[in-house]
């Protein structure tokens, strides 16, 4: 599911693709499988304690009988799965979630500092903005107490906000509420994952007062302000419908986009485009890579500046689970130019999902982190196999043209069928038009992608450009969805499902594995 | 022939044809009008989906905006006992829509199709 451009690029590599060491796959796997386990199983203080003790005593005989490694080694991951996931959970004595509960009904006055950016909504017939508020303390029945922890606010206005101000505001403080017709998905536990277990809903007419500004982390704050920026320019050159799918794509900001443009995303089974992902990270990160090749700088640092670069961008489009996965394997895949050696692109992968799970072990359960990886590690494992089958097609019509579309289309089958399941159990619809629909989709958001980076460039230098650009962007854009429109209109474009359950999953996944299986590593066969 | 690199041969040819397409873009657009709305394909009203109010089963009413389960069975049962919807504003003789949950309501709903009622069934 890549773009021409990086189509180019990508799949040569994936053609390429073998089976190597891949220590981290374990790792991931034992990890997340100790995720899992503290999800569904209650642990007490003794029980952790003693896992662990058996933690350490395990490294220990690692270390001393190697043989027993590979046998103790996931065990240990499994162990340090549930000790994440349990210390995710734990909050401080001073923390706001345990002070409220000895405050009763009422409202609560709170000072904080504003630790996300602000998003800003528009709901007839008032606007309101919501951000994150790391709480300092707050002033209950005349009596201010120190407090810790974060909480979600909704004010009912619109006010000049900024990541990084202190405030004081007062309000309702409640559990956030489910928001849910099933029980796949709950907002209160979406947010409770995030650390977030209360929201503060601020009235129209109640307090709110910035102390002081530039509290937060200035490199934070000036990519914020970076984002701000080009939200403007975005804005200001194109129709509110383009340019919400141009702030979403490039910067993250999914907010603006209406309903029935997200719903006609979801029908054909092309959400994924309107999500930041390893698509969105690649044409930027390539784009700026281009740039830099055309400067006098040292070719090494070309690959640290795009390094650099890459994590400046996945901090500003929000590092949400897809684009960080995307950023630490292009790191990876750029790290290895660097240091001359190759990379394993599903060691890599599991790496980069080691990581996000080391640090937000609840992240695991996030529906755009499991999308994100499933969907990476099918096109690794599948793609190749598949394409081999299809080989006796591209030697009978070897023309340049026909291989791509037959490659491309093995590329978008492969995503499709290994996020099918997890779309079918969480969104309840299928979509058998997703793997045609990408084929045009894919390559018209590419386009969109480039001439995004250069209508925000050409907003900082020239008008005349920018509406250029502006112009070229809005008919890729409107032509993308025109594509989708006609195509969701077709009989069997997509259909709904009811009461999926995880074992229907879980069957579909173990068909898919039995496939896997079953169809083997080109590499195998050749060496047969 | 200039001394250029492939990455600058690269950026050149699509900066020229950003230039290039974006000035015929811009000319097309001011001398026909048709050329226009397929530009604006995205505010047109063909993406906007309405849910005729007359015809949607719970679930379907459910998906509109502003409108949870209860606020959804609460419109369908209206629609049982009362018969068809004449238009839109009848929404606002249902228990729970006030002026406010209307206006944001309505941009979402159109009053067209057949009726479940019980009445238009014995007719």
């Amino acid at each position: 599911m890549f773009g021409s451009l990086a189509t180019q690029r990508l799949l040569p590599l994936l053609r390429n693709n073998r089976p190597g060491h891949r220590p981290f796959l374990w790792i991931m796997a034992s990890f997340s499988a100790g995720i899992v386990i503290h999800e569904y199983r209650h642990f007490d203080f003794g029980t952790l304690a003693v896992l662990a003790l058996i933690c350490l005593v395990g490294l220990g005989i690692s270390q001393r009988y190697k043989n027993f490694a590979p046998v103790v080694l996931p065990g240990i991951f499994i162990l340090l799965g549930i000790l994440s996931a349990h210390g995710h959970g734990v909050y401080g004595q001073d923390h706001i979630l345990y002070r409220s509960l000895k405050w009763g009904e009422g409202p609560v006055t709170v000072s904080g500092v504003i630790v996300s950016d602000i998003r800003k909504t528009q709901p007839l017939p008032s606007p309101k903005v919501r951000f994150e508020l790391a709480v300092r303390a707050a002033e209950v029945k005349g009596q201010w107490q120190r407090c810790s922890g974060n909480i979600l606010v909704n004010v009912s206005r619109d006010e000049p906000l900024h990541y990084g101000d202190e405030i004081v505001t007062s309000g309702n403080l409640h559990f956030p509420y489910h928001f849910s017709n099933n029980d796949k998905f709950s907002y209160r536990t979406y947010l409770k994952r995030k650390g977030i277990p209360l929201l503060l809903s601020v009235k129209k007419t109640a307090p709110l007062e910035v102390l002081r500004t530039g509290q937060g982390h200035p490199v934070m704050g000036g990519l914020l302000r970076l984002r701000e920026r080009g939200n403007k320019i975005l804005s200001g050159a194109l129709n509110p419908p383009e340019a919400a799918i141009m702030q979403a794509v490039l910067l993250g900001e999914r907010s603006h986009i209406p309903r029935d443009l997200n719903d006609l995303f979801v029908k054909t089974g092309t959400a994924h485009i309107l999500a930041i992902s390893g698509l969105n990270v690649g044409v930027v990160v390539a784009v700026f890579f281009l740039a830099l090749r055309m400067l006098p700088v040292k070719h090494t640092w070309q690959y640290h500046l795009t390094m650099i670069f890459a994590l400046g961008y996945m901090l500003v489009t929000g590092a949400s689970a897809s684009v960080v996965r995307a950023t630490l394997m292009a790191i990876v895949f750029l790290g290895g130019f660097v240091l001359e050696r190759e990379t394993d692109s599903v060691n890599s992968l599991a790496f980069a999902a080691f990581l996000i799970l080391a640090t937000d072990p609840m992240g695991f359960f996030d529906i755009g982190f499991q999308l994100s990886f499933v969907s990476v590690l099918f096109i690794l494992i599948l793609y190749p196999r598949l394409l081999e089958r299809c080989s006796w097609l591209t030697d009978r019509f070897p023309q340049k043209f026909f291989r791509y579309a037959v490659e491309s289309f093995v590329l978008s089958l492969t995503a499709c069928l290994g996020v099918a399941g997890l779309i079918a159990y969480y969104f309840e619809i299928v979509t058998p038009l997703t793997v045609v629909a990408n084929l045009f989709v894919v390559p018209l958001s590419t386009a969109a992608n480039i001439l995004g980076i250069g209508l925000l460039l050409a907003g900082l230098v020239s008008p005349w450009l920018s509406a250029l650009f502006a112009v070229c962007l809005k008919f890729i854009l409107n032509l993308m969805v025109l594509v989708m429109f006609y195509g969701s209109q077709m009989p069997g474009a997509y259909f709904y499902l009811k009461n999926t359950a995880f074992w229907h999953i879980g069957i579909y996944y173990a068909a898919l594995a039995v496939v896997v299986v079953f169809l083997r590593a080109p590499s195998i066969d050749k060496a047969r | 022939m200039l001394p250029l690199t492939k990455q600058e041969r690269t950026a050149l040819v699509f900066l020229a044809a950003v230039i290039f397409i974006g000035t015929v873009l811009q000319i097309v657009v001011k001398k026909f009008p048709a050329a226009a709305r397929m530009l604006d394909f995205m505010n047109g009203e063909q993406l906007k989906r309405k849910v005729d109010i007359n015809a949607a089963s719970p679930d379907d009413l459910n998906g509109i905006p502003y409108v949870g389960p209860a606020m959804a069975r609460e419109i369908f049962n209206y629609r049982q006992t009362h018969g068809r919807f004449e238009n839109i504003e009848d929404l606002k003789k249902i228990k729970g829509i006030g002026p406010r949950r209307y206006e944001r309501i309505a941009p979402h709903v159109r009053v067209t199709g057949n009726s479940t009622s019980p009445a238009a069934a014995a007719q």
